[in-house]
C-alpha cells in the first residue's frame, strides 16, 4: 500500500489530529467538513491546544478530487490512499498524525462544536487506556433514530451483546497509541471495520466511554431494507470479521 | 419445625410472586438452562434457590441490587420480589438499576392512576408501548445539545427538525444479549482445535444419524476424534447420542442455551464457523445452516470448505417438492464445494430439474452409506414364516396407510412394526386397528430386531434416499420388497429381491410377498445376491475410498 499527500507532511508535535476518513462522496463531504471545522474552530477559541486535520480518501473520483481542491480549507492536508478500504485511510492517517490525541471522524458525521474541546477535557487527565465518544448520536437520511451511547464502565453494560450490535460509533477520540496499536483491519464481504475495531479494543482491554453534553449526527446513505415479515430469518445482517474478542478458548484462539 | 416454617413461606412467596405476574418463566429457563434438569418447578426453583444465588425472575428485577440497596430486606431475609411487591413498588423502591419506579410513575401519570404495579405494567404493556423508563431521551434533548443541534442543522439542513427527536425511536445497547451468550458457551465447549465440524439438525435414529455418524468415525480413524466437532443446531433431540464415536465432542445448541430464535441459532453458528475456521463444514441435514451457507458463504470460504449432504427430493401434501434440496440445493450449489448424495437417481433429478452445468455436476458425488451390520445367512426354511417384518419411523412419509392396505389384503400374515411413532389419529387408528399388526414401538440398534421366524422384510415409503433400514433388513438374511425409489432400484432388482414399480399399488405388494415366499430357494438366492451387491458396494472399505476421493472433504492431513 502506498499513499499520496498534497501537502509534505513534516511532523511538528501538536495536541490533537484531526482525521477526517472520507468516503468518496464528492461534494457530500461539505457537511462534515464544515462541522470539523467549527469543532475546532471553536477549540482554538477556547483554548491554546494546536490541532492539525487531515482528510484521507481512497481512490477519489473525480468529482471528489474537485470537491477537496476547490471547496477544501487550504490548511487541511489530504493524504490519497490506494488500498481500498476506508481502514486503509485511517491507519494511513494514523500513521502520518503528529497529535498526542486523535480524533477520527468518517465523512458521514457531523460533530458538535464541543466534541474536541470537551473529548480532550476527558481524556487528558485519564491515565487508563480509554477512548472517548460522543454520549449522543442522531441518525438520519434514513429512519430518524436517537441514539444512546454506553458506557463500558457502567455496571449494567454487557459485554455479550458485542455479539449483536455495534455500541459505539466510529466518531472516537484518544491517545495516539491506541490507534498505533490498535488498527483498523477491513475483510472483504465482513461488517464495516468500526465494529470490528470496537471488538478488538474491548478485548485488548481499552475502555469506551461517551462525553457527556456531545453529540455526534450520522447520516444514513444506503436505504433500509424493509421488513420480510414471511421470514424469520434476517437478510441484512452483517458479519463480522474474526475477533479475539469471541476467541476465548483454546480450541478457538489463533 | 423450622423446615415446616420455611416451607410455609415458601408456598406463601410462591402464591404472592404468581399472582403479581412478574415472575417470567420463559426467561428464567432460558437464562438458566440448569434449571432445566431441577425437580423443582422454575418459579419453586427460584422461591428456594435462584433469588439468594441472583437469578433474576425477569430481565427488570436483580436481587442482588434490590438486596444491596435495601439493608432492610436485607436483614429480615425477605425474598427482595416479595418485598417489592408488597411494599417496596409502592414505597418507590428500584426493582434494578434499568428501573426506575418513581420516574416510570412521573412520566406515565396514568399508570399512576390505576395504582397497579408499575414493573408489570412496564413488563405487561410499557414495553411494547415503547415507554421510556428513565430520563435518557430528555437528557439527549438537553437545552444545552439543541443549541449545538441548531449549528448543525445550519451545516446540513437535512437534519430533522429538534422538536422531531422526542418521537423517534431511542436505541441503547441491548442489555443482554442470548446469542452472544449462546456463543460463547459454544466456545468454551471447544477444547482443542478441530478440521471437521459436522452439522445436524437433531441426533435421532435414522439415516442422517447413521450417516453422520460414519462420517465421524472415518475422521476420527483418520485424523483422531479432537478432529472432529459435532454439534446440532435446530432441535434438542439426542436420543440417538449412543451412536457417537468415543472421544467425538458433540454439543447440542438447545441445551446449551434454550428459547433461541432461529435467527440466533444462524448468527451463532456463522460466528462459530467464522472463528473456529474448520478446514471442513459439512451441513449434514441442518436448516440453520442452509441459511448461514446461504448468506455468509462468501465469509465462511475464507478458510472453510463447505460441504452438504442432500438424500432426496421430498414432496409435499399438495405433491409438489420440497425439504433442503428444493429449498436450497439449487440456490446454493455455485458456492459449495462438494454436495454428498447417497443415490444416483436424486443426482439425475437434481441434474434434469435444475440443468446443472458440468462444473456443479461434479460437485454431487454418490457415496453409499456403508451397511456395517453383520450379515446372516438366510434361513433355509424362512419362507415358512408368515411374518412380515417393517422397519422405521412411523411417520406419514412412510406410507402408514400402504401398510395398512397390504395387512388388510393379507389377513393369514402377522405384521412386525418396530419404530418410533409420529403418527396421529386416524392414521395411528388405521393400524392398531387390525389385528395382524404388532407394534413393538422404537429399537435403538438392528441388533435388536427379529430376524428368525420372519419371512419378508417390507418396505414402504412416499420418498427414499438411502435405504439404510431396508440394507440392515437384507443383511440380517431377509427378503426385500421394496418400492422403486431413491437407492432402491440399485440394490433390489429381479435378481435380489422384489422390486415394486407400481410403488401405489397394495396389490402388487401383496402379490410380491406371496410370490417370494412361494419358492424357498428363489428366495435364498436372491437375499443371498442381494448380501453380495451390498458386501462389494455398500462396504465401509467402499465409503472409506469413495470419501478419500473427494478432495474437498480434507480427509488427509
Amino acid at each position: 500500500m502506498g499513499y499520496l499527500s498534497d501537502k509534505a507532511m513534516v511532523c511538528s508535535i501538536k495536541d490533537i489530529t484531526v482525521i477526517l476518513a472520507c468516503r468518496d462522496r464528492g461534494r457530500f463531504l461539505h457537511p462534515s467538513v464544515r462541522s470539523v471545522q467549527a469543532a475546532v474552530d471553536r477549540l482554538q477559541q477556547e483554548t491554546s491546544l494546536s490541532v492539525e486535520v487531515i482528510c484521507t480518501v481512497d481512490h477519489p473520483s473525480t468529482r471528489t478530487e474537485e470537491y477537496l481542491n476547490d471547496y477544501l480549507p487550504s490548511h487541511i492536508k489530504v493524504l490519497r490512499t490506494n488500498d481500498g478500504t476506508l481502514s486503509a485511510c485511517k491507519n494511513a492517517a494514523v500513521d502520518e498524525s503528529c497529535g498526542n490525541f486523535l480524533a477520527l471522524v468518517t465523512s458521514d458525521t457531523l460533530v458538535s462544536s464541543n466534541w474536541l474541546h470537551a473529548a480532550y477535557s476527558m481524556a487528558l487527565p485519564d491515565t487508563r487506556d480509554v477512548v472517548f465518544h460522543p454520549a449522543t448520536l442522531i441518525m438520519y437520511g434514513g429512519e430518524s433514530k436517537l441514539v444512546v451511547v454506553p458506557d463500558e464502565e457502567d455496571r449494567d453494560f454487557c459485554r455479550e451483546a458485542l455479539f449483536d450490535a455495534n455500541p459505539w460509533p466510529d466518531t472516537v477520540f484518544g491517545r495516539k497509541n491506541i490507534f498505533v496499536k490498535q488498527r483498523f483491519s477491513h475483510a472483504a464481504d465482513f461488517a464495516e471495520d468500526d465494529w470490528h475495531w470496537n471488538c478488538e479494543t474491548v478485548s485488548g482491554g481499552i475502555l469506551h466511554k461517551p462525553v457527556h453534553g456531545t453529540l455526534a449526527c450520522y447520516r444514513q446513505h444506503a436505504p433500509v431494507p424493509p421488513p420480510t415479515p414471511s421470514s424469520t430469518f434476517s437478510t441484512s445482517h452483517p458479519l463480522l470479521p474474526p475477533s479475539t474478542l469471541f476467541q476465548t478458548s483454546p480450541g478457538v484462539r489463533r | 419445625m423450622k423446615r415446616l416454617i420455611s416451607s410455609i413461606k415458601h408456598q406463601r412467596d410462591i402464591k404472592i410472586i404468581r399472582e403479581s405476574g412478574l415472575f417470567d418463566e420463559h426467561y428464567y429457563v432460558t437464562h438458566n438452562p440448569e434449571t432445566l434438569n431441577s425437580r423443582l418447578a422454575p418459579l419453586e426453583h427460584y422461591v428456594r434457590i435462584g433469588s439468594s444465588a441472583g437469578m433474576r425472575p425477569n430481565p427488570f428485577f436483580d436481587d442482588a441490587y434490590y438486596r444491596d440497596t435495601n439493608p432492610d430486606v436485607r436483614r429480615v431475609k425477605t425474598n427482595p420480589l416479595v418485598h417489592y411487591i408488597r411494599f417496596g413498588a409502592r414505597e418507590g423502591r428500584n426493582p434494578s438499576r434499568i428501573f426506575n419506579t418513581k420516574l416510570y410513575l412521573q412520566k406515565h401519570p396514568d399508570v399512576a392512576e390505576t395504582g397497579v404495579n408499575p414493573l408489570w405494567h412496564f413488563l405487561t404493556y410499557g414495553a411494547a408501548e415503547q415507554r421510556e423508563l428513565d430520563n435518557a431521551r430528555l437528557e439527549a434533548l438537553s437545552p444545552e445539545n439543541k443549541k449545538l443541534y441548531a449549528e448543525l442543522v445550519h451545516i446540513d439542513p437535512l437534519l430533522p427538525p429538534f422538536e422531531d427527536l422526542k418521537y423517534v425511536p431511542l436505541v441503547r445497547h441491548p442489555s443482554e444479549s442470548l446469542a452472544g451468550r449462546a456463543y460463547f458457551k459454544l466456545a468454551a465447549s471447544v477444547q482443542s482445535k478441530f478440521s471437521h465440524l459436522l452439522v445436524l439438525q437433531r441426533l435421532m435414529r435414522g439415516g442422517a444419524a447413521t450417516l453422520s455418524m460414519y462420517f465421524a468415525e472415518l475422521i476420527k480413524q483418520r485424523r483422531g476424534a479432537e478432529s472432529v466437532f459435532v454439534l446440532l443446531t435446530d432441535l434438542p433431540d439426542d436420543s440417538a447420542r449412543h451412536l457417537l464415536p468415543a472421544g467425538v465432542t458433540m454439543v447440542v445448541l438447545d441445551q446449551l442455551q434454550p428459547g433461541l430464535s432461529e435467527e440466533e441459532k444462524v448468527q451463532v453458528l456463522a460466528r462459530f464457523i467464522v472463528e473456529t475456521q474448520p478446514q471442513v463444514v459439512h451441513n449434514i441435514d441442518s436448516k440453520i445452516c442452509w441459511e448461514a451457507y446461504k448468506r455468509y458463504h462468501s465469509q465462511f470460504h475464507a478458510s472453510s470448505r463447505l460441504v452438504a449432504s442432500l438424500f432426496m427430493f421430498t414432496y409435499n401434501e399438495e405433491g409438489a417438492k420440497a425439504g433442503y434440496a428444493s429449498d436450497y440445493l439449487n440456490s446454493c450449489i455455485d458456492n459449495l464445494d462438494l454436495v454428498l448424495v447417497d443415490n444416483q437417481k436424486f443426482k439425475d433429478e437434481a441434474c434434469d430439474l435444475y440443468a446443472l452445468e458440468k462444473h456443479n455436476l461434479d460437485k454431487l458425488v454418490v457415496i453409499y452409506t456403508p451397511i456395517l451390520s453383520e450379515f446372516h445367512e438366510p434361513e433355509l426354511n424362512g419362507a415358512t414364516h408368515k411374518r412380515v417384518l417393517w422397519t422405521s419411523r412411523l411417520h406419514p412419509d412412510k406410507r402408514p396407510d400402504l401398510l395398512a392396505e397390504i395387512a388388510q389384503q393379507m389377513p393369514d400374515f402377522t405384521f412386525e412394526i418396530y419404530g418410533s411413532c409420529a403418527l396421529e389419529e386416524p392414521e395411528l387408528s388405521a393400524l392398531t386397528g387390525l389385528s395382524n399388526i404388532n407394534l413393538h414401538g422404537p429399537y435403538s440398534n438392528s441388533r435388536d430386531l427379529p430376524r428368525e421366524g420372519i419371512g419378508v422384510y417390507l418396505h414402504t415409503t412416499k420418498h427414499e434416499g438411502g435405504a439404510i433400514t431396508m440394507k440392515e433388513a437384507i443383511a440380517a438374511g431377509l427378503p426385500a420388497v421394496a418400492p422403486a425409489l431413491g437407492l432402491i432400484p440399485a440394490i433390489v432388482t429381479p435378481d435380489t429381491g422384489w422390486l415394486i414399480t407400481d410403488t401405489e399399488n397394495a396389490t402388487k405388494y401383496v402379490e410380491a410377498i406371496r410370490n417370494c415366499l412361494s419358492d424357498p430357494a428363489e428366495r435364498v438366492r436372491r437375499i443371498r445376491n442381494a448380501q453380495q451387491l451390498l458386501k462389494q458396494e455398500h462396504s465401509w472399505k467402499n465409503f472409506e475410498r469413495m470419501v478419500s476421493g473427494c478432495e474437498s472433504y480434507k480427509l488427509v492431513r
